[in-house]
């Protein structure tokens, strides 16, 4: 009960209230995202409290998830990869002056797919925490091992590049001190590299300065061309009753998939869309501005939000890019996810699930009655944005431990960042592997320490076992499907 | 496929450079079964070699396989340059930063930083640095008590 009062705190819900704008405006614009916004506003939450600061962030989650349906709808592009099969109707329905109405239905869509799962995460959650309890260095070396399986999913065409580069990442997180011997490790004598690379500067370098550097390429009469118009358009309550298996059937979807690690709203979209379409009795109206697809596709979208929180909370296991970003903002606040989060913070993870309620409902409030506000301000052109982005990118950085290195830190990512898009190599696996390589590494060391049998130990395990069984399937799937592919493709041609 | 192969061979030096210095560099003798610091990094090293070889092997596959396929990388000598000069701009805005101070060169960079991008008007160009200089600094310094650089 006191948990329930304390999330009422002014201070709290501004907070909250601020994320959601952020997120949606954020979303809103092609070529920002919701991974973006979490990393460049992280170090600001470092001032303040674990909950008022993660609650901020869980609005820009909420937030940017939704946001990207707006240019979808309104300009043909999609804000977020979650908003590309928003697309399919929601373009057709702006096209025809429907735009309004196709908003009001991705709005309330994308409350009630938050809300069925911030539920779901809210009951499920403690069930896999406690089951996480039991869980030794080869069961943390085995989870961690399968969380990298993740990067098959998450790699999109090319696994194998994903693969290389989220052992680069690991490769990365192994500078500084060593785990157990306690000695600088590829410091080269630098002192600023003794505690390793500043996570929360490489990500701000890798998801926003990149993206600054990617955006830079575009003709400025593009990058001074945002503008979006925007008409206000009624949806009568029965009508949007009446859509409710719509809503409950993407809940359903989105959330399951958000809780499969490296799933995400890319593909819980698709997904639900094409469920929507074979239960149809209208099938032949998709495509064309059908309602129904808006709202399978933006159900579903933010659906994800708290399935794939699941993952994260419970065992440390991101379960999508923008949550890999989300637990770096957890670790700067002390909290380290996992099952003793749930231990150690219970009060601080309830205080959690009552924010990403409220964010909810503030996304709603906005959707249904600011939107006309929100379009205006995510009509700024990016030639102004970008470089106020840039700024921001460098105080972040700065702030972590007001030290000028990790703004270079911040740059070189970036750059990095950039030369990785340009080369076609996924950014997601970096961070994935920055993430887990210290599990992995810190684990699998302690494992041969105390375990005669050393690696063995791993096999023995029932829950390692299971672990490893899953990521040597989930690693060799999409290789398998994808030769299976290029055969069938080389039968055609 | 000139990007492609480019890309990988790149891999293939960082990699090896990096490996070297594995033998290299001085590390603690391991203690008890512990397999010592630089075993981790080197099996993961050697593990991105023989996966960049899979994909080097892929990407001749699909070149023999597919010849018809489109070089998609979009790398151009303009986009190059381009970046390149904005890349500058960011590592001088970063060692100006303590020597010029953080207001005056903040305002400066997104002066420049706009002209970059065609802003031509006079106004925006005056009114947003005062503008994000002062949120900063209201936001950051007073505010939220978070030091500027």
């Amino acid at each position: 009960m006191e948990t329930l009062i304390s999330i009422f705190d002014f201070q709290l819900l501004f907070m909250v209230f601020a994320g959601v704008f952020v997120g949606i405006v954020f979303g809103a614009i092609p070529g920002l995202s919701a991974t973006m916004a979490i990393a460049l506003f992280i170090p600001i939450t470092f001032v303040m409290s674990p909950v008022v600061g993660i609650s901020f962030l869980l609005g820009i989650y909420c937030g940017g998830m939704y946001g990207g349906a707006i240019p979808a709808i309104l300009i043909g592009t999609p804000g977020t990869p979650g908003a590309a099969a928003t697309l399919l109707d929601g373009y057709p329905m702006g096209r025809t002056g429907q735009g309004g109405r196709a908003l009001k239905y991705a709005t309330v869509g994308s409350f009630i797919g938050g809300i069925f799962s911030s539920i779901i995460l809210i009951f499920l959650a403690p069930q896999i925490a406690s089951f996480g309890l039991r869980f030794g260095a080869p069961e943390y070396f085995a989870l961690g091992v399968f969380g990298l399986s993740i990067v098959a999913s998450i790699s999109g065409e090319n696994v194998l590049k994903g693969l290389i580069v989220a052992a680069f990442g690991i490769v990365i997180a192994t500078v500084g001190m060593d785990p157990v011997l306690g000695s600088p490790r590829f410091s080269f004598g630098e002192a600023n590299l003794m505690s390793g690379i500043s996570f929360i500067p490489a990500l701000i370098g890798l998801f926003a300065i990149s993206q600054v550097l990617v955006d830079s390429e575009q003709q400025n009469e593009t990058l001074a061309n945002n503008e979006i118009h925007y008409r206000k358009q009624r949806v009568p309550l029965k009508e949007m009753f009446s859509k409710w298996i719509e809503f409950l059937r993407s809940s359903v979807i989105g959330t399951v998939i958000g809780i499969i690690p490296g799933s995400g709203a890319g593909i819980s979209t698709f997904l639900a869309y094409n469920e929507s379409r074979r239960f149809s009795k209208t099938p032949e109206k998709y495509g064309k501005g059908h309602a129904e697809g808006v709202i399978a596709t933006e159900t579903s979208n933010n659906a994800t939000t708290g399935g794939a929180l699941v993952p994260l909370l419970t065992l440390g296991i991101p379960g999508d890019s923008v949550t890999a970003v989300i637990f770096g903002g957890l670790l700067i606040h002390g909290l380290t996810p996992g099952p003793d989060l749930f231990v150690e913070n219970i009060d601080t993870v309830n205080q959690m699930f009552g924010t990403l309620i409220i964010a909810n409902i503030f996304m709603l409030i906005l959707g249904m009655f600011f939107i006309k506000y929100l379009v205006k301000v995510a009509s700024v052109p990016k030639s102004i944005l970008i470089p106020i982005i840039v700024v921001f990118c460098f105080v972040g950085s700065f702030s972590i431990t007001n030290n000028i290195f990790d703004v270079w830190i911040a740059l070189i990512f970036g750059v990095l960042g950039y030369v990785m898009v340009k080369f076609k190599y996924p950014l997601p696996p970096l961070i994935l592997g920055m993430i887990l390589g210290p599990i992995i590494e810190a684990n699998f060391r302690r494992m041969m320490i105390q375990a005669d049998e050393g690696i063995l130990i791993v096999f023995s395990r029932p829950i390692s076992l299971v672990f490893i069984v899953i990521t040597i399937l989930t690693l060799l799937y999409p290789l398998v499907s994808s030769i299976v592919k290029n055969r069938k493709r080389k039968l055609n041609n | 496929m000139k990007a492609e192969f480019t890309s990988h061979i790149s891999v293939y030096f960082i990699a090896v450079v990096v490996l070297i210095f594995t033998f290299t560099l001085p590390a603690p003798q391991p203690v008890g079964a512990d397999v010592g610091s630089y075993f981790f990094p080197q099996v993961l090293l050697i593990t991105i070699l023989v996966l960049n070889t899979l994909s080097v092997v892929r990407v001749i596959y699909n070149k023999v396989a597919f010849s018809k396929q489109v070089d998609s990388f979009k790398i151009t000598k303009k986009n190059i340059i381009r970046v390149s000069l904005l890349v500058g701009l960011l590592g001088a805005y970063i060692i100006l930063m303590p020597i010029i101070g953080y207001e005056i060169t903040t305002g400066l960079f997104l002066i420049l930083m706009m002209l970059m991008f065609g802003i031509r008007d006079y106004k925006i160009l005056i009114l947003i640095p005062i503008g994000v200089v002062g949120i900063l600094y209201i936001v950051f310094d007073t505010l939220l008590s978070i030091p500027l650089p």
